[in-house]
C-alpha cells in the first residue's frame, strides 16, 4: 500500500477497490483470472470451429444455466479447499436438503405446507451437516477426508430413509418459482448463483473470517504458534460449504420439480475440479470463490462442447477426469524439485 | 508425586488403552457381533450359512485388504470400487479377443493401472485422494462406455471366473483364493524389506526417505497391490452374480474404507496390517448380516456404515503424529 501515496487520487481509489476484483492477495486482475478467462475463450473458439453451433445465444445461455448450481457448490467448497482440507460430503448434503425441503413445503405426498420455513429448515439441516463435519475435524481432530466421506454416506442414507413411497412432487410456488421465472433471459437460479458467489468472495476477501481461512491454508502451524484460535474458523468454513451444497440441492430440486435422493450424484468431483481449475490449489492458501465459479463455467463449457461435437454421454466422465488430472499436474509440476511429502 | 501421577493418568488413557483397543478391540467386536447375532438368529452361525457368508464377504474383504496398503503409507485409494466394476465389464468385453484367459489379463491390466496411479501420485506429488478420485470418475465413464450401460452375462469359458464359482471340499473357491492372497501379502508385509519400507513410510516419510527407502517405487507398488486386489474383488463379485454391470461395485467404496478403519488400521498411516484388514473386512460384512437380522431397512445401511467409519477413525487415529490435521 505504501507506493500508492505517491500516486494520483484516482489510482489510489482504483487500488483501494481493486481487491474487490483481484481478491485478497493484491495481485493484478489478470494474474488471478487470466488463466480461466483464456481457457474459456480458447475452449469456446475451439468448439465453435469444430461444431459451428457453439457460440449461439441460445447455447451460451444454456451453458450459463447449467453452470449456475455447480458454481454455487464450487464456491462453497472453496472455503474448505482454501484451508487445505477437503469436503467430500456435498452429495450427501444435497440429497438430504432436497428430501427435507420436498417433504416440508407443499408437496404431493403429505399435508405439510411450511413454505419459507420449510426451505429454511432444509438449509438448517445442511448447516448441521457442516457443523458435524467441522466439529469432528477441528475439535475431535480427525482428518477431514474421512470425516466428510462418512458424512457423505450418512447424508445419502438419511435422504434414502426419508424417501416416501412415491416421488414427492414439490408444489410450493416460491421454490418452483426460482426455476420457472426469469429475468433478462436467464432464470432466477442464475441470479441466486451470482449472489451466492459474490457474497462468498466478499466474505473471503473482506472479513476476518475470510482472511483466517486463507491463513489456515497458508500455514496452520504458524497460526497455532501465534496463539490464534483456528477451530471456530474451521467449523464455520465447513458450515459454509455444506450450506452452499444445501442451496445447490434445493435449486436442483426446484428445477426438477420434486425431491430426489440422488440429486447430488456426480456433483462432488466437478465441484472439487472447478475449484482447482480456478486456481484453488489443494494444498491451500490460494484461490477464491469467483475463481471456483469460473472453474465451474469452464467445466460446463467443456461438457456442452463435447456434446456438441458428438462425444457420447459416457465419455464426459472420462474426459473431465483426464482434464482435471492434467490441470492438477500442470499446476503443481514446478514444485516437484522440492522435497515434499504428499499423502 | 501427585502431579506426575495425575499427568500419567491423563496421558495414560492414550498410552495404555488406545493401543489395546486398537489391537484387541476389532477382534472382540467381531466376536461380540457374531455372538449377538447367534443369540437372536441361531441360523446364521450354522456351517452352511457361514460358507455362503464367506463367498458374500470375499469381495469386500479383498477390497479391504487392497485398500489397507495405501492407507498403511498414509495415502488413500478411492478408485477401488471403480476398478472392481471395470474388471467385470472387461472380462465380458475382452473375451472375444483374449479367450478363456481374459480374466488373468484383466488382473494384470489392473496391476498396471494401479502402478500408474501410484506413480502419478508420487512422481507428480499430487495428493492420492485427488488422483484416485479423478481415476474413479474416468473408470466409471469407461465402465459405462464399454458396456453401453447394460448388464451382460459372463462368458462361460473364462478360466478364472469359472474356477471361482466352484468349491474345494465344500469351501467356496473364492474363500480359498482369498486365503492365498492374504497369506502371500501377509508374508510380503511381515518378512520382506518391502514390508518394512511400507511401515517406515507410513510412520515417518521424511525419515524413511532420508534412510534410503525408495518411496517412489514402494508407493507405485502399493497402488498396484490395491488395484490388483480390487480386480480380484471384481472377479469374486461376477463369479457370484454371473453378470457384469458397469455399476456392480458402486456401493463398495465406503464399505472398503470402513473395513480398513474398523479393523484398527489408522488412517494416518503406519499402524495396522493384514490381520487388521481381514478382521475389518469380516466386521463390515457381518454388519450387513446384522442389519438384515435386526431389520434395518436397506436404505439406512449407508447411515450405519458412515457412523461406523467415523467411530472407528475417532478411536484409531494417531493424533500425536499428525501435528496439523487437515
Amino acid at each position: 500500500m505504501t507506493p500508492s501515496r505517491t500516486r494520483s487520487p484516482a489510482s489510489r481509489a482504483a487500488q483501494r477497490w481493486s481487491p474487490l476484483l483481484a481478491g485478497l492477495r493484491g495481485r493484478p486482475f489478470w494474474a488471478q483470472f487470466g488463466g480461466s478467462v483464456a481457457a474459456l475463450i480458447v475452449l469456446s473458439a475451439g468448439f465453435q470451429l469444430i461444431s459451428g453451433s457453439f457460440l449461439t445465444l441460445g447455447n451460451l445461455r444454456s451453458v450459463v444455466e447449467a453452470a449456475a448450481v455447480p458454481a454455487i457448490i464450487a464456491a462453497g467448497i472453496s472455503f474448505v479447499v482454501i484451508m487445505g482440507a477437503i469436503d467430500l460430503s456435498v452429495e450427501g448434503v444435497m440429497a438430504t436438503a432436497s428430501m427435507v425441503a420436498a417433504l416440508l413445503v407443499a408437496n404431493g405426498v403429505n399435508t405439510n405446507h411450511l413454505g419459507v420455513l420449510g426451505i429454511l429448515l432444509a438449509l438448517a439441516v445442511s448447516l448441521a451437516f457442516g457443523l458435524a463435519n467441522g466439529i469432528l475435524n477441528a475439535l475431535m481432530r480427525m482428518p477431514s477426508l474421512i470425516v466428510t466421506l462418512g458424512m457423505w454416506f450418512i447424508g445419502l442414507g438419511t435422504a434414502a430413509v426419508l424417501f416416501p413411497q412415491r416421488v414427492p412432487q414439490i408444489r410450493d410456488d416460491l421454490l418452483l418459482g426460482v426455476a420457472r421465472h426469469g429475468l433478462l433471459g436467464f432464470s432466477l437460479v442464475v441470479y441466486v448463483a451470482l449472489v451466492f458467489v459474490a457474497s462468498a468472495q466478499a466474505v473471503l476477501s473482506h472479513t476476518t473470517f475470510g482472511r483466517m481461512v486463507y491463513a489456515i491454508g497458508g500455514d496452520e502451524a504458524l497460526l497455532a504458534s501465534s496463539g490464534l484460535r483456528t477451530r471456530g474458523i474451521k467449523i464455520a468454513a465447513f458450515c459454509v460449504s455444506s450450506l452452499f451444497a444445501g442451496v445447490g440441492g434445493l435449486l436442483l430440486s426446484a428445477q426438477l420439480g420434486s425431491g430426489n435422493a440422488n440429486i447430488g450424484n456426480g456433483h462432488l468431483f466437478p465441484a472439487i475440479s472447478a475449484s482447482v481449475l480456478g486456481g484453488t490449489l489443494l494444498t491451500g492458501g490460494r484461490g477464491g470463490a469467483v475463481q471456483s465459479a469460473l472453474g465451474a463455467l469452464i467445466l460446463e463449457v467443456l461438457n456442452n462442447g463435447l456434446i456438441q461435437i458428438g462425444a457420447g454421454p459416457y465419455t464426459r466422465n472420462i474426459i473431465s477426469g483426464a482434464v482435471i488430472l492434467t490441470a492438477f499436474a500442470a499446476s503443481g509440476v514446478h514444485r516437484r524439485q522440492l522435497l515434499r511429502v504428499v499423502k | 508425586m501427585t502431579q506426575t501421577f495425575e499427568a500419567r493418568g491423563v496421558a495414560g488413557f492414550a498410552d495404555t488403552w488406545l493401543p489395546l483397543i486398537r489391537n484387541a478391540g476389532p477382534l472382540l467386536f467381531l466376536l461380540f457381533l457374531v455372538a449377538g447375532s447367534a443369540i437372536i438368529a441361531p441360523g446364521v452361525v450354522q456351517f452352511d450359512s457361514l460358507l455362503s457368508f464367506l463367498s458374500d464377504a470375499a469381495p469386500v474383504i479383498a477390497l479391504v485388504i487392497g485398500g489397507t496398503f495405501p492407507i498403511l503409507a498414509g495415502s488413500i485409494d478411492l478408485s477401488v470400487a471403480g476398478i472392481a466394476s471395470v474388471t467385470g465389464v472387461l472380462v465380458v468385453v475382452l473375451n472375444p479377443v483374449l479367450g478363456p484367459w481374459t480374466s488373468v489379463a484383466v488382473v494384470l491390466l489392473a496391476l498396471l493401472f494401479g502402478a500408474m496411479q501410484g506413480f502419478v501420485h508420487t512422481w507428480l506429488q499430487l495428493p492420492s485422494f485427488i488422483v484416485t478420485l479423478a481415476t474413479l470418475s474416468i473408470l466409471s465413464g469407461v465402465a459405462l462406455l464399454l458396456s453401453n450401460a447394460t448388464a451382460e452375462p459372463i462368458p462361460s469359458d473364462d478360466v478364472l471366473v469359472g474356477m471361482l464359482g466352484n468349491a474345494l471340499a465344500g469351501v467356496p473357491d473364492t474363500a480359498v483364493v482369498l486365503a492365498v492372497m492374504v497369506a502371500l501379502l501377509g508374508l510380503l508385509l511381515r518378512f520382506t524389506r518391502i514390508g518394512r519400507d511400507i511401515y517406515a513410510i507410513g510412520a515417518g516419510e521424511r525419515a524413511a526417505l532420508m534412510s534410503g527407502v525408495h518411496v517412489l517405487a514402494i508407493r507405485t507398488l502399493l497402488f498396484a497391490i490395491s488395484a490388483g486386489c480390487a480386480a480380484m474383488a471384481g472377479l469374486f463379485l461376477v463369479s457370484v452374480t454371473s453378470f457384469s454391470s458397469p455399476t456392480l461395485a458402486g456401493n463398495l467404496l465406503l464399505l472398503s474404507i470402513v473395513g480398513v478403519v474398523v479393523g484398527g488400521t489408522a488412517i494416518s498411516g503406519g499402524v495396522g496390517g493384514l490381520f487388521a484388514a481381514v478382521v475389518g473386512g469380516l466386521i463390515t460384512s457381518w454388519l450387513r448380516v446384522v442389519a438384515v437380522i435386526v431389520g434395518v431397512v436397506p436404505t439406512a445401511q449407508n447411515i450405519i456404515f458412515g457412523v461406523a467409519a467415523l467411530l472407528a477413525v475417532a478411536v484409531t487415529t494417531d493424533r500425536k503424529k499428525l501435528g496439523v490435521i487437515k
